[in-house]
């Protein structure tokens, strides 16, 4: 693909915090268009990953383009074209929402067009907007904060754990929110450490961890490679729990014949998957 | 500059800016309303004489009209806000907000880093010439209060004023070189806190000791003479380094700044 093409591309990214590795030698790419899901359990190097792509730290050594060009920490220009939301949001307490988002669309200069929609869709209270931020619950200091990211309408949003505090009816409104932008042609990187909300949204995921990226591939493909988990129960009481892989078609009709009560099949989540990975590379 | 920046910095600061500015109003009230029975005092002149040297009594009468309201702009609690005003917007937004994790939202934004610092900049100079203002007011409004105006116009004072202005200006650019380098607010107040006792130490041991006048030239404290600007007596050069040298003080921080912040691995 041309690299013209790519929304994100990172190439051989490094972050070194002293002596500390968070970042090592990460090959990254987005296409335009394209929701990418990067996951990794806490402290994979996803953030400081994150950081180094808007700019905010110096990458040990890499190569990163946004939009086709480099040095987003230089160019403002490239900067108006994105929108972020930090992992740890710190809003100002002293400003009420309506001032956040004011002050952060004067940053961001450009008109705020997609506010009100955003604000409706997540179900923010409008009268809150009124009361200082130090008055609002995790939620809604989160729900601010994704308005402030897309508030602007941005070519390529870089979304930190953007579900974090939010309850699952709001959760389920902001993945509808990223498939909706992503139709209309933008970019989205979104981190979690949660397999499962990755996978209602992304088009590819990428793991990372101990700052290593591990795997990119399509969700289908991911669940494909990994085995579920399925437990169940049988009318005589014994219990089996096993690891399947493959056709679930051909799981049923294993399970046909066995006189059951109670079933469970759950995909692969996110630690043993990377146990997996670690069995496969030997580590 | 960034307008956006300079009304966000306003909104934060500005109840603590008008707090400062009632400082010396105080002052100068209270000079102004004890000022009639100041000729009483006198004679306990030999008593304080030492401590008198403080504010330059050998150079000018401190129970003279020009004497006692220039104490508006030497008061030792007025010389702690030129430290402390100043330093309140660099040390919220650089140290403490990066802390946080508030000031990557910002840097994320198309708002350019040497813009955030001129804004930064611009808004404490702001704030320091407010509150050089308001001593000047202060003073004058003392003078009115003790039925002594007619005799002190009201730019008997602006010089004074002019060199507060810079001073607060060199104290804000050192509290930003300090900020920008710190781990965290708290880090930030206390190495700032910890420079501010040594500056002021040298600016007392400067006016109290002759033999160590030349102290006061190490901090801008010590370019602060009321006494001998409003007597007279300071030389031309000495006059002309009053106005310049603490401007010139905070150029090169904030100059020292911008290069601090560039070469920070992270934001």
């Amino acid at each position: 693909m041309p690299l013209a093409d790519d929304a994100v591309r990172i190439e051989g990214l490094t972050v070194r915090y002293g002596a500390q590795v968070a970042v090592a030698d990460l090959d990254l790419r987005v296409a335009r268009g394209e929701v990418f899901g990067f996951l990794g359990p806490n402290g994979a190097g996803k953030t400081s990953t994150i950081r180094a792509l808007l700019g905010l730290v110096r990458p040990t050594a890499g190569r990163i383009l946004v939009l086709g060009q480099e040095g987003v920490a230089t160019r403002a220009a490239l900067r108006a074209e994105i929108g972020y939301l930090p992992g740890d949001l710190a809003l100002q307490p002293f400003l009420t929402g309506h001032e956040t988002l004011e002050f952060f669309s004067g940053l961001q200069g450009r008109p705020p067009a997609t506010r009100n929609e955003i604000l409706d869709r997540l179900g923010f209270p409008r009268p809150a907007l009124g009361r200082p931020c130090s008055s609002y619950s995790t939620g809604m200091r989160q729900m601010i904060g994704v308005t402030v990211a897309l508030q602007h309408d941005p070519q390529l949003l870089v979304l930190d754990e953007p579900t974090t505090g939010l309850d699952p009816l709001v959760r389920r409104g902001l993945l509808e929110i990223l498939r909706e932008r992503a139709r209309l042609g933008r970019s989205i990187l979104f981190s979690s450490h949660v397999l499962s909300e990755v996978e209602s949204c992304a088009d590819r995921v990428g793991l990372v961890s101990a700052g290593r990226l591990r795997l990119v591939d399509s969700v289908a493909a991911l669940r494909a490679r990994f085995p579920r988990r399925v437990r169940g129960q049988r009318r005589d009481g014994s219990r089996f729990d096993l690891e399947q892989t493959g056709s679930v078609t051909d799981l049923l009709d294993d399970l046909r014949a066995q006189d059951l009560i109670d079933l469970e099949i759950r995909p692969c989540d996110l630690s043993r998957i990377f146990e997996h990975l670690d069995q496969e590379t030997g580590s | 500059m960034s307008p956006v920046l300079l009304r966000f910095l306003w909104r934060r600061h500005r109840t603590g800016s008008l707090l400062f500015g009632l400082a010396p109003l105080m002052v100068g009230l209270i000079i102004g309303l004890i000022y009639p029975t100041y000729a009483q005092e006198r004679a306990l002149v030999e008593v304080f004489k030492h401590s008198l040297r403080f504010f330059g009594h050998e150079q000018l009468d401190m129970f003279s009209p020009r004497g006692s309201f220039s104490l508006v702009f030497q008061d030792p609690l007025i010389l702690l806000c030129y430290a402390i005003l100043p330093a309140l917007a660099p040390i919220a937004l650089y140290a403490g907000d990066r802390a946080r994790g508030a000031l990557d939202l910002v840097l994320a934004t198309p708002l350019d880093r040497a813009v955030l610092l001129r804004s930064l900049a611009l808004f404490q100079f702001l704030q320091g010439l407010w509150f050089a203002l308001m001593a000047l007011a202060s003073a004058w409004l003392g003078a009115l209060v003790a039925g002594e105006a007619g005799g002190l116009p009201f730019g008997t004072f602006l010089p004074l004023a002019l060199v507060a202005a810079g001073v607060t200006a060199a104290f804000g650019g050192l509290a930003a070189l300090i900020s920008v380098r710190a781990p965290s607010r708290a880090a930030a107040g206390t190495a700032y806190g910890s420079l501010v006792f040594v500056l002021m130490a040298l600016d007392t041991t400067a006016r109290m000791w002759k033999g160590g006048s030349f102290l006061g030239w190490l901090t801008p404290l010590g370019y602060l003479r009321p006494a001998l600007l409003l007597s007279g007596e300071a030389s031309w050069p000495l006059r002309v380094a009053y106005f310049v040298v603490p401007p010139i003080m905070a150029l090169l921080s904030w100059w020292a700044t911008v290069v601090v912040h560039r070469r920070r691995a992270s934001a």
